[in-house]
Formats: C-alpha cells, sequence, structure tokens
C-alpha cells in the first residue's frame, strides 16, 4: 500500500502534523488519514472555542489535554490559534503534556499553515510525522528553515504526482519526507464544505 | 533519504529560486561558483554557435572547467552548504509516489503506477509503539 500509511497504521503514540497553505487540503486529509489508519479509536477535538462538530461522526470536543482519555487521537485543527509559536515561553502546559502522550497512548493530529507560527515543542518530543500539502511559495520563503526543504521538495512532487493522476483530486496529495512518499489519500466519505469550513461562526 | 543541512541566506534564495522555477536548471548552476561560472557558460555558448558543442576537444574542456569549479566549490565552506542542497535534491527523486484515493480494478491498490523510481529507504509497518502493551485498549489495534 504505503510505507507512510502502513507506519503510520502502527502507531500507537505520535504526532502527525499536517502543514500546507490555506485551503489545500490539510483537514481533509488528516481527518482521511484517521479514518484509514485508526477506524476504531476514539477521536477528541481538542480546543478551547465552542463550535459545533456534529458534522464529525463519533468526534468529541474537549477543551482541555487533561479530558482526552488514554488511547484516544486528539486533533488540533490551526494549531497557530492555541498552541502557537510565541507561547512556549509562557504556557509548559503543551510540554508537559506531550512528553506523556506515549504513557497514554495519544496520538496528536494537528494542522498548521506554517511551522514558523507553531510551538516548536510539538516536534521535539515524540516521534512526529510531518504531512506536507501545498504550500504557496510566498508562504514558504517565511518557513523554518529545518522544514523548507522538505515543503520545497513536497511543492515539486505534489505538482509531479497532480500531472502524472490528472483525475484525482490535487488536494489529495500528501507528501511524507521521512518515507520519501506522495500519496493521495482517498477522501473520507463524509467530508463535506461543513466540515473544510468548521470554524466558519467563531468569533476570535 | 532527506537530508537536512544548514542553511544561509544565498543558499535558501537559489533554493527558493529553483524551487520556484518550472525550468529545470543545469546542475552546473547549483555546483559552480556564481563568480566562476559565466566563463563556462561563454565558453560553451561560444563553441554551440559554432556547432563544435559536442566536439570532443571541446567536452573535454567543458569538464575541465566544471571538475575545477566543483574543486573550488568544495574547498569553500560556505558553498558546501549550496552542495549539500543539490546532493538532497538529487537523493529526493526517489520520491514514490502512491494513488490510493483511485480504485484499482482489483480493489486493492490505487489505479497509480506504483513506484515510479526507486524506493523508500524506510520499510513500511510498526510506528512508534507499535507493540501492543498489555492492558491497552483493544481498539488501539488496527
Amino acid at each position: 500500500m504505503s510505507s507512510a500509511v502502513d507506519y503510520i497504521k502502527g502507531m500507537e503514540h505520535g504526532l502527525i502534523i499536517a502543514v500546507g497553505s490555506g485551503k489545500q487540503g490539510k483537514s481533509c486529509s488528516l481527518h482521511s488519514l484517521i479514518a484509514l489508519c485508526w477506524p476504531d479509536r476514539p477521536i477528541y477535538m481538542l480546543d478551547p472555542l465552542m463550535y459545533d462538530i456534529t458534522a464529525f461522526p463519533g468526534y468529541k470536543r474537549v477543551s482541555r489535554t487533561k479530558e482526552i482519555p488514554v488511547g484516544a487521537v486528539a486533533v488540533i485543527e490551526d494549531v497557530n490559534r492555541i498552541f502557537h509559536s510565541r507561547g512556549s515561553a509562557k504556557n509548559a502546559d503543551i510540554q508537559g503534556w506531550l512528553s506523556i502522550i506515549s504513557h497514554k497512548s495519544n496520538v496528536v493530529c494537528l494542522t498548521t499553515q506554517n511551522m514558523a507560527d507553531t510551538d516548536i515543542a510539538f516536534v521535539r518530543s515524540q516521534d512526529t510525522i510531518v504531512l506536507n500539502k501545498y504550500m504557496h511559495e510566498e508562504d514558504l520563503m517565511f518557513e523554518r528553515p529545518e522544514f523548507r526543504i522538505d515543503q520545497a521538495v513536497a511543492n515539486r512532487w505534489i505538482d509531479i504526482a497532480d500531472s502524472q493522476h490528472p483525475k484525482v483530486d490535487r488536494r489529495a496529495w500528501c507528501f511524507f519526507p521521512r518515507f520519501n512518499e506522495c500519496v493521495a489519500i482517498p477522501k473520507v466519505e463524509w467530508w463535506t464544505y461543513r466540515n473544510s469550513h468548521m470554524l466558519r461562526d467563531v468569533v476570535l | 533519504m532527506t537530508v537536512r543541512v544548514t542553511s544561509d541566506p544565498e543558499t535558501d534564495r537559489l533554493l527558493s529560486l529553483r524551487a520556484s522555477s518550472r525550468i529545470p536548471l543545469p546542475p552546473e548552476i547549483s555546483l559552480a561558483d556564481p563568480r566562476r561560472s559565466p566563463r563556462y557558460f561563454r565558453m560553451a555558448s561560444f563553441y554551440d554557435a559554432y556547432g563544435l558543442g559536442e566536439h570532443p576537444i571541446v567536452m573535454l574542456l567543458k569538464k575541465e572547467l566544471l571538475d575545477t569549479m566543483m574543486s573550488v566549490a568544495l574547498a569553500r565552506s560556505e558553498h558546501l552548504d549550496r552542495v549539500a542542497h543539490y546532493g538532497a535534491w538529487l537523493g529526493n527523486e526517489t520520491v514514490t509516489v502512491r494513488d490510493l484515493a483511485s480504485p484499482s480494478p482489483d480493489g486493492t491498490e490505487g489505479r497509480g503506477p506504483g513506484p515510479r523510481r526507486g524506493r523508500s529507504p524506510f520499510p513500511g509497518g510498526g510506528g512508534a509503539g507499535a507493540h501492543p502493551v498489555d492492558g491497552e485498549p483493544a481498539s488501539l489495534s488496527s
């Protein structure tokens, strides 16, 4: 099938980070990957803001990390709203939580538009799989240097994969730098406009 | 293969240009010291204009100049980054394209042509903590 998908299926704990510019299919691919790899695990949306998650069948919403039970998958949408790059010095909660997700058998899945705006604690402590979606070149110029090369290569291979498979939705393509794979993740059947605009009514 | 190197602003700028370009650039541009490459390309253009670009002596001359440029490049520490970048670029030619979104006739895999070239260096299966732990929820097994 795919080395990346097979590896993720076997993950008991760790992080999956979907990174790419807005509206490139990060959330859709991430939730589709979760459905593909762990159909039976409980899934919790971690977000302090209140919004309707009924469009996500079987999901639950929690506002604090301690509410996530053992064995669950935690999803943080647009993580830069909650755990942004300027937050580490002020709040160490995220480091504390990430250091024990291996004990609690949690997988943390998050989407971000740029790693430069994301709390770098996410990539420091656990097995982290980065899933690159397409990133616009202007955004790429401001990506962290550690991730910029992989993202540039991802852009190139998403272009190549898209030209090789014109019938596949371009936004389905994901690049996994660790596995050197460009994979089209099949969209989960319940994904609709409501899912991709879940934060439309949120007031910040 | 993923190669991570320490970068510098000039290398990043060149890589961004290369990444954003739809035109494949010749390796000489990445490997050559920018202060030496104009001479190389002037010489190549001169012989090409006279239809002698593929002449064995001209090819030998080009190789000598390219070797010199690469030697100089490797001797310059700040230039190593650029060479490493190009190495990373070449290494990523082994990327595999997998289409799981389109069902194949036998229903087992996408309709993609399979590995484009080469193989992923990492074996599949078994992520972090893949081995089940006693007392863990049954739902953990996929």
